[in-house]
């Protein structure tokens, strides 16, 4: 892990009941465990996300679309290494502007693959997740730059659920921990 | 933010432009809590263009035509995508043609089209006043690059809408009784621009939280939103600049967002490309406040990613790094973490409770 060394950053960090971030070559870092503080009579059953990101090489490099619909390819060697910072939110809130739930880095690894496990902080819900790989050396504060690759989804919630907010991806927990599989088409080259 | 010590002015903003002339809206409902922030009114009538099924299909299908930019990539949803709040939360947008040059990018961050056809005045520069004229402007940019300026993109434009997508004659003769083929690369400039303004009537933000709260419901909001509003209207002075229904008073200010560098030169010199005046330097359009929460990130540059970073800069000596930076500042704005933090649960209170996803593509093209 990187120092967590911006203000915003460690106001993030200080709000993270937990957080675990892993690579996909290494096991799961404990990075912060403070005792979890609850009443266990009331308090709902809380879960995890487990996020993979996988991006494939089709020969050229690695190809994403940009905002304007044109395909790029940006060399796999300009990912690998690369800081993915990660950063959670109750459904419907803008990670820009929310008080994030979690958040973290981790590094997109020689596969070109990165796993985010978070702490079990989520009930039953709509949740945002953000995530993106800094190729241009940025930090979480900072959000994405030009260059840098950002996923998103646009999918209609189901009714009664929040809009999506365009910058992060919606997952749900629904009484087990929730699974996010992210791949080239998931993200966007800023 | 010049009137900042002047509220009543901020009152008076109510009775903004409409499009087209038409006359003032009617005065805000009685008995709102924040009177200087009424409810955004009814769409204009434009009583010249009346807006038709088959205007607002015609715009529809120009809006998402990836055939009518320069490589037959990109649209106006390209930037001012529907699903995102009519604005595309990049930093800066990147244009039609954007490679092989690496990492390119616009100069500038994507305003929302939200509410925009109540607007007087567009662009962070302000560098038009006519609806009409600003929805056709981007073909002639690298947005959509259809040409290397105006009169080449006009050419360009009718030489589409005419000849090589030869459905849109009739598509605009249903719309507007007229024969493109007709016309010359000016008009047609002009019923584009006017089909896309019909468009973009759709593009509206109104019954947020904070105007049923405002009417009255005291469950619309939070009650640190209610405190949030209470520093808008109070310490924060941000109703020198967002007053009025839109939250704008579509003024120019420099808050030192592009300060001169060691050259003297701004980054951008924002207003003053559009009067040439010097006290324009590093100017910015007011943004409007409704929908803000969700576009990140922030300022003519996108420079900063979320509204705290926004909050603390105008809370900052910064803000009167720049010579020319607004005077309503030189008393500074003191606000603590948690007037931050209550101020920004108001702004996601001015979120509209219009869902854009009910705009849908077309099924087919002209």
């Amino acid at each position: 892990m990187k120092p967590l060394c911006s203000p915003l950053v460690r106001a993030l960090a200080a709000c993270s009941v937990s957080l675990l971030v892993a690579c996909s070559d290494g096991e799961p870092l404990p990075v912060e465990m403070p005792p979890a503080v609850m009443d266990l009579a009331v308090a709902p059953a809380l879960h995890a996300l487990s996020a993979k990101v996988v991006f494939t090489d089709d020969g050229m490099g690695v190809p994403f679309f940009t905002q304007n619909g044109s395909r790029v390819h940006v060399p796999s060697a300009d990912i690998i290494g690369k800081n993915v910072f990660y950063a959670t939110a109750p459904g419907g809130k803008s990670i820009a502007n929310a008080k994030p739930i979690e958040a973290g880095q981790g590094v997109i690894a020689a596969d070109l693959s990165a796993t985010i496990t978070t702490g079990l902080n989520y009930p039953d819900g709509p949740f945002e997740f953000a995530v993106f790989v800094s190729v241009s050396g940025g930090d979480l504060a900072k959000g994405p730059q030009p260059g840098d690759l950002a996923a998103f989804d646009l999918s209609k919630p189901p009714t009664g659920e929040p809009p999506v907010t365009g910058v992060s991806v919606r997952f749900r927990i629904k009484g087990a921990d929730a699974v996010v599989n992210l791949a080239n088409r998931n993200f966007i080259r800023f | 933010m010049r009137r900042l010590c002047l509220p009543l002015l901020a009152c008076a903003s109510f009775v903004f432009l409409g499009a087209c002339g038409e006359p003032p809206p009617p005065p805000p409902p009685a008995g709102l809590r924040a009177p200087e922030l009424p409810p955004v009114p009814p769409l204009p009538e434009w009583p010249d263009d009346p807006p038709t099924a088959a205007k607002l299909a015609l715009g529809t299908t120009l809006f998402f035509d990836v055939r009518l930019s320069g490589s037959g990539h990109s649209s106006c949803d390209s930037c001012h995508g529907r699903l995102t709040n009519f604005q595309d939360n990049l930093v800066t947008a990147i244009p039609d043609r954007s490679y092989p040059k690496d990492r390119p990018a616009l100069g500038r961050n994507t305003l929302t089209f939200l509410n925009i056809v109540y607007a007087p005045v567009f662009r962070w520069d302000g560098s038009h006043t006519d609806l009409v004229d600003v929805m056709a402007f981007p073909f002639s940019e690298a947005n959509m690059d259809l040409g290397v300026d105006v009169p080449a993109a006009q050419v360009k434009l009718r030489q589409r809408l005419t000849t090589e997508l030869p459905g849109y004659v009739a598509a605009f003769q249903a719309a507007y009784g007229v024969d493109l083929r007709t016309l010359d690369e000016k008009a047609v400039w002009r019923m584009a621009g006017r089909a896309l303004a019909a468009f973009v009537r759709q593009a509206v933000s109104t019954s947020s939280p904070f105007d049923r709260w405002n009417a009255g419901d005291d469950s619309a909001m939070s009650a640190s939103a209610v405190r949030g509003l209470a520093v808008f209207r109070g310490k924060g002075r941000c109703l020198g600049c967002h007053s009025g229904p839109l939250f704008t008073d579509f003024g120019f200010h420099n808050l030192s967002t592009s300060p001169p560098g060691p050259n003297g030169m701004r980054a951008d010199e924002g207003r003053f490309l559009v009067t040439g005046q010097e006290a324009d330097r590093g100017k910015f359009l007011t943004p409007t406040l409704r929908g803000v929460y969700d576009s990140s990130p922030y300022l003519h540059d996108g420079s900063i990613f979320g509204l705290s970073g926004v909050l603390r800069h105008l809370s900052s000596p910064a803000v009167t790094r720049d010579p020319n930076h607004d005077p309503a500042f030189d008393q500074p704005i003191t606000l603590a973490d948690g007037d931050i933090d209550d101020l920004i649960d108001f702004l996601e209170a001015l979120r509209g409770a219009e869902d854009s996803s009910r705009i849908t593509p077309p099924t087919s093209y002209p």
